[in-house]
Formats: C-alpha cells, sequence, structure tokens
C-alpha cells in the first residue's frame, strides 16, 4: 500500500520561497520606469517643490558597486514628465558625495546604500531634501522619507518621524492617504 | 483609481465641501440678516467669501499627483459680480492673508502664482462688472455664457501670470486643466449662489406681497366697518323719521282735529250758545297757533341744515329776554304744576344777537323743561358771566334727567328721549336739535349737564365777542306758580 502523496503541497512551498526570493530580488532592482512616474507624481505631492521649470532630482548610488545602472535610471527620470508644467531633470550623486554641495530639489536613493546612511541623512537635513526610494529596506534603514512602488500597484509609505526630522512637509491630504511608518 | 487620483478625489471633495458650506453661509445671511445686511452686505459677503478662499487655499486640489491647480480663486471672481467691488477686495484681502499661512506656498513662486491667481479672479470680476450694467440684486442673471466669460477672464488672467513666472510654454501646458477646472467650478458655484440670492429676493418679493395684501385686508376691513356704520345710521335716520312720522301725524292730527271739530260745532244748525261760540273760536286759534309753531320748527330746522338760516345782529338785553319768556311759558308751567324761577341777575348782560331766535333757544329749552319735569318740579334759569367774558344761560330742572346712552343722540334730529314718555307730551324732537344750531349760529355753544332720575342743567354759552356786561343789575321777577 502507498501512501498519500504530498507532492501538491511540495509545489506550493517551493513557489512560495521562489516568490519571496524573487520579491527580494526585485527589492534590490534598480527603479523601473513605472516607478519614475510614480516618483514623479509623489514630488507633486510635497511642499516646496517648483510649481514650474524643472526640478532636479539627485540621484545617490554607490559609487563602489560596478554597474550599478545609474545611466538608465537618470535616463528614465529625463524622459518622465514631472508633476503638472513641471520637467524632471537628474544629477548622478555618489553617495561619498552627497555632503558636497549640490543644485537639487530631492533625493532619489538607489538600492545599497545603507552604509552611508548617516551622511545621506544629514546631508538632507542641512538642505531639507525629500529622499525618495524605491527600496523597502530604506524605510527601515531609516534612510528614506518616501517609499514608492508603482508594482504591482502605486503604494506610498511616508516615514513621518524622518520627514519631521528632515523638515519635509507634505500636502495634508497626501499624509491622510499614503501608508505611515 | 490610482492612489493619486484617490487623493485628488478626497482633495476636490474637500474643496467642494468648503465652498457649500460657503453658499450655504451666504444663504443663510441673506435669510437672516435681512434688516441689516443690505447696508453691510458688500464687506460681510467679502469676507465670507475670502475666508473660504483662505480655507481653500489650505487643501490645493492636485491633478493626478500633478502640481496645485488653483480653483480657489473661483470664490474671488463670483464676489464681485454677486455682491459688488467693495466685497471683491475684502475677499481679496483676506484670502491672501490666509495663503500666507499655506504651508505649500512656502516657495516663493508658488506663493507669487497664488497671489497672481488671486489678483487675477479680482480683476476679471472687475472687467466683467464693467462689461455689464448692474441690475438689482448684481450682475449676474444666472446666464450661463456670463459665468462661462467670467471663468475664462479669471482663468486668462491666472494663465498670465503664469505665462511671466515659468514661461509661456508651461502656461499653455497647463491651460486646459486650469481653464477646465475653473469653469466647472465658476459654473456650478455661480449657479448655487445665484440661486440662494434669487430665493432671496423671491422671498422678499413674496413678504412685500404679503404686507400688501394685509394691508388691503385691513382696509377693506375698515371700509366695511364703515359701510356696517353708514348702514346703521342709515337705518337709525329712518327710524327717526318714521318716528317723526308717527309724531308728527299725531301732532297735526289733533290740532287740526280740533280747528275742523270745533269749526263745525260753530257752523251747525243748532244754534249754539256765545259763550261756547267764544270758547269754540278760542280752542279753533289754539289749535292754528300749535299748528303754526309746528311748521315754524320745521321750517327753521330745514334751513339750519341747509345753511341758509340767518341771523340779525342786534344789540338786546338778554335778562329782558329771559324775562318775557319766562312770563310767556307761565300758563303752560301752571298746567303742568311745575314752579319757574328766575335767578337775581348780578349785572345786566347786553348780546349781539337775533332777538327773536334768542327767544326761540329761551322759549324751546323752558318748553322742554316743563315737559320733562314732574308734577311739582322746579325749573330755575340763571345767566353767568364766564372768565373769558362769555355769558351762560342756565336753564336747570329737576326732571326725569338724560341716560348717558341718550346724552349724544338728543342733539339728532327727531330723536326723543324716552318716545312713550314723549308721545304724551307733545314735542317733535326737532326742539333741541334746532336750539343748538342756533346758539351756534350765534357762535356759542350748548352743553347738558344730565343725570337720569335726578335732573338737566342745560348750559348755553353766548361767545365773548358777541357780549357786553354792565354792573347796573336788572331785575328779573320771580315766576312761581302757586301749589
Amino acid at each position: 500500500m502507498t501512501g498519500p502523496c504530498h507532492c501538491g503541497r511540495a509545489v506550493l512551498m517551493l513557489a512560495l520561497v521562489a516568490a519571496l526570493a524573487a520579491r527580494g530580488a526585485r527589492a534590490a532592482d534598480m527603479p523601473s520606469a513605472e516607478d519614475i512616474d510614480a516618483i514623479s507624481h509623489t514630488l507633486g505631492f510635497i511642499d516646496g517643490m517648483p510649481h514650474a521649470g524643472t526640478i532636479r532630482i539627485g540621484v545617490v548610488y554607490d559609487g563602489s558597486a560596478e554597474g550599478g545602472g545609474v545611466d538608465r535610471v537618470i535616463e528614465a527620470i529625463a524622459a518622465a514628465a514631472g508633476p503638472g508644467a513641471t520637467r524632471l531633470g537628474a544629477i548622478p550623486i555618489a553617495a561619498a558625495d552627497v555632503g558636497k554641495p549640490a543644485n537639487v530639489d530631492a533625493l532619489l536613493l538607489l538600492p545599497g546604500l545603507k552604509g552611508f546612511a548617516q551622511g545621506i541623512t544629514s546631508a538632507a537635513a542641512g538642505r531639507h531634501l525629500p529622499t525618495i526610494s524605491t527600496d523597502p529596506q530604506c524605510i527601515e534603514q531609516q534612510l528614506c522619507v518616501l517609499w514608492v512602488e508603482a508594482q504591482p500597484r502605486v503604494s506610498v509609505t511616508l516615514n513621518t518621524k524622518l520627514a519631521d526630522a528632515l523638515s519635509v512637509r507634505v500636502s495634508p491630504i497626501f499624509a491622510m492617504m499614503v501608508k505611515r511608518k | 483609481m490610482n492612489l493619486f487620483w484617490q487623493i485628488t478625489a478626497v482633495e476636490a471633495l474637500l474643496n467642494v465641501a468648503i465652498f457649500a458650506v460657503a453658499v450655504i453661509a451666504y444663504g443663510m445671511l441673506l435669510e437672516r440678516t435681512r434688516s441689516w445686511l443690505p447696508r453691510v452686505e458688500q464687506p460681510v459677503v467679502g469676507a465670507l467669501f475670502g475666508g473660504a478662499t483662505a480655507l481653500a487655499t489650505l487643501v490645493p486640489l492636485h491633478v493626478d499627483g500633478g502640481a496645485a491647480i488653483g480653483c480657489q480663486s473661483v470664490l474671488i471672481a463670483l464676489t464681485g459680480p454677486i455682491s459688488g467691488g467693495f466685497s471683491t477686495l475684502v475677499a481679496l484681502a483676506i484670502a491672501e492673508l490666509g495663503a500666507i499661512e499655506a504651508p505649500h506656498l512656502t516657495e516663493t513662486g508658488a506663493t507669487l502664482l497664488n497671489a497672481g491667481s488671486f489678483l487675477a479672479a479680482a480683476f476679471a470680476a472687475f472687467l466683467f462688472q464693467l462689461l455689464h450694467r448692474r441690475r438689482e440684486g448684481g450682475w449676474l442673471r444666472n446666464r450661463t455664457g456670463q459665468l462661462a466669460m467670467l471663468a475664462i477672464l479669471s482663468s486668462a488672467g491666472a494663465l498670465g501670470v503664469l505665462a511671466l513666472l515659468a514661461g509661456t510654454g508651461t502656461a499653455l501646458q497647463s491651460a486646459l486643466a486650469a481653464t477646465g477646472v475653473n469653469l466647472a467650478a465658476t459654473l456650478v458655484l455661480g449657479t448655487l449662489l445665484l440661486h440662494e440670492r434669487r430665493r432671496h429676493e423671491a422671498e422678499a418679493d413674496l413678504r412685500i406681497t404679503a404686507e400688501r395684501l394685509t394691508e388691503m385686508n385691513q382696509r377693506l376691513r375698515a371700509q366695511a366697518q364703515e359701510l356696517i356704520a353708514a348702514r346703521d345710521a342709515a337705518e337709525q335716520s329712518s327710524r327717526a323719521k318714521s318716528n317723526f312720522l308717527a309724531n308728527m301725524s299725531h301732532e297735526l292730527r289733533t290740532p287740526l282735529n280740533a280747528v275742523i271739530g270745533f269749526s263745525q260745532l260753530i257752523g251747525q244748525d243748532a244754534p249754539v250758545p256765545d259763550e261756547k261760540r267764544v270758547e269754540y273760536a278760542r280752542d279753533i286759534e289754539t289749535g292754528g297757533q300749535h299748528l303754526l309753531g309746528l311748521i315754524s320748527d320745521i321750517l327753521d330746522f330745514s334751513k339750519a341744515e341747509a345753511g341758509s338760516l340767518e341771523i340779525d345782529d342786534d344789540e338786546l338785553l338778554l335778562n329782558e329776554e329771559i324775562e318775557v319768556s319766562l312770563r310767556l311759558m307761565r300758563p303752560q308751567a301752571e298746567r303742568a304744576n311745575v314752579m319757574l324761577a328766575g335767578a337775581d341777575p348780578i349785572a345786566a348782560f347786553y348780546v349781539r344777537a337775533d332777538r327773536r331766535r334768542v327767544r326761540q333757544i329761551v322759549l324751546n329749552l323752558l318748553s322742554n323743561a316743563i315737559k320733562f319735569s314732574r308734577p311739582g318740579g322746579t325749573i330755575t334759569v340763571a345767566l353767568a358771566a364766564g372768565e373769558d367774558g362769555a355769558v351762560e344761560l342756565i336753564v336747570r330742572d329737576d326732571g326725569i334727567g338724560i341716560s348717558e346712552r341718550d346724552r349724544e343722540r338728543v342733539f339728532e334730529p327727531f330723536f326723543q328721549v324716552d318716545a312713550e314718555m314723549s308721545r304724551s307730551r307733545e314735542g317733535t324732537g326737532l326742539g333741541l336739535p334746532l336750539t343748538k344750531r342756533l346758539i351756534e349760529l350765534h357762535g356759542g355753544t350748548l352743553r347738558l349737564d344730565t343725570t337720569l332720575g335726578v335732573g338737566t342743567a342745560v348750559h348755553v354759552l353766548f361767545p365773548p365777542s358777541r357780549v357786553r356786561i354792565e354792573a347796573a343789575p336788572v331785575a328779573i321777577r320771580r315766576w312761581e306758580v302757586p301749589e
């Protein structure tokens, strides 16, 4: 006699593990065009952003890492429309140089910047710059004020404590509607 | 609907709520402050709309996460055409003050853009008012075209400001969305505000109509009462004339019957003793005299009523006229067993008057006093000087008196105090009214002082202009009827 087959349950478990692994892998991905679009919309709700002209985004990356894909991100930002009547512009900033003066309105943090947390935070605080990222870890690491993801659906998470610390203010309705941590 | 559209929807709902509250508050202002609002309408409406605009500025509207497109200036644009130019200025000032506190307007460009859009709205309001002649209730008459024109003016101004600040390209990019939102908001809000205004005007019209109807109703009621009074008076007059005719027929028939009866007795075939014939002739004369008196009274009264009774202007001694009248009335007083007494005069009272009419006055008063005195009663006649030089003739009796109810009516022609009693005593009901008119023709007055069951005093006053008083007393004889 043979016992009941548990193959289905094993397949389900394998699929779950694969999905979690895929999510982890995606979390470390560079921002996609959809993510950039969501970030662009999010910028419209941040007080102090220009209402006309170009919104300059400082793209902060780990300069020591190989092939970070920064160029693709900068191209995607330049191709995206800004909120309302504005345009978007991107300036690459190596994480090591983030403290240096740069004429930007916001910082987009690419994945893998855990080691530069202090420098980034102090640079952002000094110029009241909102820090945005598509990396879910950035919220936990107290690196970004806003975590934006476009897939599977648009979701924005606001780190209220960090926003207060950086003196970043957002529209009250926006703050009410997004997730908060 | 993604997250950004959801946020836009919530922002739009909040803006709608703020503007709805403004519209409701505007309606309440119009409704509850009817008496004082017309005087302070412009600053009050301006403050209300400016406050609502300032509040709406704190909740900017983002379209698909894009930059704020200000539809907050709509109320500023509508304030002028709804209320007036001054209200626009008040609304603009309050909205600008409120915008200073808005967190999203900390950036200079945003502040300028917002202020520019408000100024453009105010300018549009003034321009609109220049283009349209004011009518009752404001410049707008709920015409969609007018509202659309206002929205386009306002949007064009705001886009002009944007073009100046951010360039033509940016302004053109925003043109469609800004104009669309502004147009929709202006149409909806303008229609609602005008609806409130027209409702208020309709209510005011209704109130005025109701007041007019109430006034008309009161006037009709008063007219109805006047008609009822006139009808009552006519009925009263008719009754009085019927009574008069009944009395007259009685008064005329009695002496006429006597004249006819005694004439037949004299003219009959059977011989009549001489002494009887003389007696009959006297009775015929008495009846004729009575008839003559009645007819004279009627003619005099008719003349007085028609205003054609003229009086002579002789100087006569009133003391003498009273003395003569007392003497003439003595037989009548004797028959009624009433004592006639004249008080001793203190002076000689001369009056300028018609002698015949003055005697008629005194005789009428004495005749009335005798008629309404009980047997054994006393009538006194007195003359007294008034403080201002007038002279007063007082005829006082202790007869039946006149009830309070009849005091005014005794001066109505043909009225008799007690028909039953007066029927038993001859009279037409013309004596007292005629006497009153005669003294009034002399510029004097006649007043009654009477108590039912106690007696009556008639006061006849000759005016000072007709009176001359001399100190030398002229005696008035006492006429007394012995028991």
